[in-house]
């Protein structure tokens, strides 16, 4: 008996002439099975996820079945669909910057997700919040993380936050789609486990999105290979032959004029209430670190340890505490005539590009508008230095009247990338921002970067939880651990180093 | 604190600036209080002399300026030369009555335009929201003006309500309930009036917003995990519609003042409007400054209002 049916499933969008997102998709699901999904950005996989809980757009055509327990889900009405979703079956969305209410408190959230299908009261939602918060890793003090908004949290807490909604009814069938895109590699492993736990002892199924060939290697029963919307390959996941690791050392302190040096950074965070401030949290503990002309340092940590805020003060986005950040030699201050100075020298790539392009702006008006600002070009040279920048990082020119919307994940990131080379920055800063890409994106992308390192002399911060990846890129990596540059990488990292594709 | 602080000091700036505004603009438009007497073959050149002398009229309009200053900063609003009254006075029995219109109109309001432009939202591209759509982009193209006349079209015709003013004569002499019911009798057209041209914009904002908030990618994600109904409304979309509508409703404070001045003249309701219209037509320095003071006060409290409320409101604003 399986849990779960899928038979030639369709989705056409009317908006994008009749093009099938999903294109007669099949598969089943057993209990207690972890099927994984893979497939490059813009595959449908995210689309296959939204008709699954039946949360597509109403301007979306879907036909096919899709059965849960041998009920048909098409047929339900939306009251009875809105009772199985999030009671039977879990979904963990991408990207936790925006899947959560920034007005409500997490736990308070968690919560809801119980009080929505239990019958139980509020005191008794709240307890098993805590201890689902407690069942995915939400460690430390739960209760103040409860009671933490989403914007106190760091990238990876939320995305646990995110899994502990998902999970917390028992659901049947969990549908989590890039789940831990956003963790360090101790949580992700710890994640992993726990999601093989429980489809072994309770049974629940997981249907597993990800392009992470380590993911579905190391968690998958079954994957299937989606691409344009079809599936193309339906197999046991890919076993990847181990690629020697390149050597890790720490930052490490060259000659003259690096292009940044930060020395005894400190920045503090408040969690404040209307009438009172608790909880002073110590982001940056006196950090000191050096990237010198042409070179890539990483850094690396654990969720909440700061890397985040670092990667704002380093932009001028935040100001330090106290502590002094230079670039190429200027101290960076706060006046504002050296601060746009010190703006386009130093260009930030976020984690959620989703969150950080402007919706309502095409592809080139956000790329040419960096330059507009600095009035560079005319109209036309913009638009050639648009195209080039588009190409630079793999995306045809057709892509500049697309809106942020109609973008996947992954083209979405590499026109931040655009964006942000767009100035000709001295130094880029990367935070998490191969996260969402895809093996075969993210190899491009940094063919792209090495290349402008080779012949402009940039300078990256690449800001990753991934030490693999980091490792790709450089040598130089620095670990972070409680806002201290912690000097050598503790053993849970080098012990879960893998390999990636 | 220090926030609430750096705001006031920033309004006492914007009412200062708003009163030399005014000021310049009277003197700069051509004429002044006297220049009806002086078309007057009966009244010698010299009596209207005397007259400007009396009232300060003679001198530059820097000192003219400077000694209103003075005299507001004693809390006194200098004098009205139409009514021969204080200004303060004056300005406080007008606004009473602008105010026992408006502030009922603005709460039902919000009372009626929440509630309903949530469900419209939530009922997007149903029969009821194109009924309601439909009608009240009607409403918002039709002149303030049109729907007054309307509505005093309808009072005549039927009899049922007096056409104008805030008591029937004699009304003095009445017990106090009798005298509440002729003056809600009377309120209760232009109330009429100025709801329905409060109402169907807020509306549409309200429904704008949720709509936004329905399509944010986080309601999605509670719709999700199956939160629905009440819950959803209550803690998910209005929570997340509310930042706009709390700025509109800071603005809405200083409508209470300007808004009904239309309404106010054309239904002959003793308020502000009228006599802010008066003034300047006789250019009434003092009432005119008088009233553009106020109603500035009134905005920049609504906005302060505003500011606080959505510094309680959203924890992102906080930090």
């Amino acid at each position: 008996m399986f849990i779960c049916e899928v038979e030639e499933l369709t989705v056409r969008y009317a908006a994008a002439r009749g093009r099938r997102a999903v294109d007669g998709v099949s598969f089943t699901l057993g209990a207690g099975e972890i099927l994984g999904v893979s497939g490059p950005s813009g595959c449908g996989k995210s689309t296959l996820a939204l008709a699954l809980i039946g949360l597509l757009p109403r301007e979306a055509h879907v036909s096919g079945a899709i059965r849960l327990r041998g009920r048909d889900l098409r047929a339900c009405s939306e009251r009875e669909h809105a009772a199985i979703r999030g009671a039977h079956v879990g979904i963990i969305f991408q990207e936790s910057a925006l899947a959560l209410n920034p007005l409500r408190t997490v736990g308070a959230q968690i919560a809801d997700v119980a009080f929505a299908h239990a019958r139980c009261d509020r005191q008794s939602a709240r307890d098993r919040a805590l201890a689902t918060m407690a069942d995915v890793g939400l460690g430390g003090d739960l209760d103040r993380i409860y009671d933490s908004y989403p914007h106190e949290l760091s990238g990876g807490q939320r995305q646990r936050v995110l899994i502990a909604q998902a999970i917390v009814n028992n659901p049947a069938v969990v549908i989590a789609d890039e789940p831990t895109a956003s963790l360090d590699a101790a949580v992700r492993d710890d994640v992993l486990d726990r999601m093989r736990t429980l489809s072994a002892r309770q049974g629940t199924s997981f249907i597993l999105i990800t392009h992470s060939a380590d993911v579905l290697a190391s968690t998958a029963h079954r994957v299937i290979d989606m691409r344009d919307g079809r599936i193309v390959s339906a197999d046991s996941p890919h076993r990847v032959a181990p690629r020697p690791t390149a050597a890790v050392s720490f930052a490490s302190i060259g000659a003259s004029a690096p292009s940044l040096e930060i020395s005894g950074a400190q920045k503090s965070h408040a969690q404040r209430r209307l009438f009172s401030t608790q909880h002073v949290v110590k982001a940056l503990d006196g950090v000191t670190l050096r990237l010198e002309r042409g070179r890539t340092l990483g850094l690396t940590g654990p969720s909440g340890c700061g890397k985040s805020t670092l990667a704002r003060c380093l932009a001028g986005l935040d100001t330090l505490d106290a502590g002094e950040i230079r670039i190429e030699g200027h101290v960076v201050t706060t006046q504002r005539r050296t601060r746009q100075l010190h703006r386009n020298r130093v260009q930030l790539i976020f984690q959620d590009s989703a969150a950080a392009l402007n919706p309502r702006f095409t592809v080139h008006e956000a790329i040419v508008e960096p330059m507009v600002v600095q009035r560079a070009g005319t109209t036309a040279e913009r638009r050639r230095r648009a195209i080039e920048l588009l190409h630079q990082v793999g995306l045809p020119q057709d892509a500049l009247t697309s809106r942020p919307g109609e973008l996947s994940g992954g083209e979405r990131q590499r026109v931040a990338i655009a964006r942000a080379l767009a100035t000709h920055p001295r130094v880029l800063i990367l935070d998490e921002a191969f996260s969402g890409l895809d093996v075969e994106t993210r190899q491009r992308i940094i063919g792209v970067l090495q290349g402008l390192q080779a012949t402009d002399g940039l300078a990256y911060l690449c800001i990753s939880h991934d030490i693999d990846l980091l490792a790709e890129l450089t040598s130089e990596i620095a670990l972070m651990r409680d806002g201290r540059i912690v000097d050598r990488p503790a053993e849970a990292y080098a012990g879960s180093m893998r390999v990636s594709a | 604190m220090r926030f609430v602080l750096s705001r006031l000091g920033h309004s006492v700036l914007v009412l200062l600036l708003v009163s030399v505004l005014t000021f310049a603009l009277i003197e700069l438009s051509p004429g002044e209080f006297f220049d009806d007497l002086r078309v007057d073959a009966q009244i010698g050149s010299t009596t209207v002399e005397t007259l400007r002398q009396q009232s300060g009229l003679n001198q530059a309009p820097l000192a003219r300026y400077a000694a209103w200053m003075q005299s507001i900063a004693r809390g006194d609003f200098g004098v009205s030369l139409a009514h021969r009254a204080p200004v303060g006075s004056l300005l406080w029995e007008r606004a009473r009555n602008t105010l026992l219109l408006t502030v009922p109109a603005t709460v039902v309001c919000w009372m009626v335009a929440l509630p309903l432009g949530l469900w419209l939202a939530r009922h997007r591209g149903r029969w009821t929201d194109r009924i309601f759509t439909t009608a009240s982009s009607t409403l918002v193209s039709l002149p303030d003006i049109l729907v007054a006349l309307l509505l005093l079209l309808v009072a005549l015709r039927s009899g049922v309500f007096p056409t104008g003013g805030m008591l029937s004569p004699g009304a003095e002499s009445l017990d106090p309930m009798a005298r509440m019911r002729d003056l809600a009798t009377h309120a209760f057209l232009p109330f009429c009036a100025l709801l329905l041209v409060l109402l169907p914009p807020v509306i549409r904002h309200v429904r704008a917003s949720a709509i936004e908030a329905i399509e944010a990618p986080a309601v999605r994600a509670a719709r999700g995990h199956g939160i629905g109904g009440w819950h959803l409304t209550t803690r998910y979309i209005l929570p997340l519609s509310a930042n706009p509508l709390i700025s509109l409703a800071g603005l809405s404070c200083a409508a209470l003042v300007s808004a009904s001045v239309l309404i106010e003249v054309v239904m002959s309701w003793p308020g502000l409007g009228p006599l802010l219209v008066e003034s300047l037509l006789a250019k009434d320095v003092h009432v005119v400054l008088g009233a553009s003071m106020l109603a500035t006060m009134f905005l920049v409290t609504g906005n302060l209002l505003a500011d606080l409320t959505l510094y309680a409101v959203d924890p992102r604003v906080r930090s």
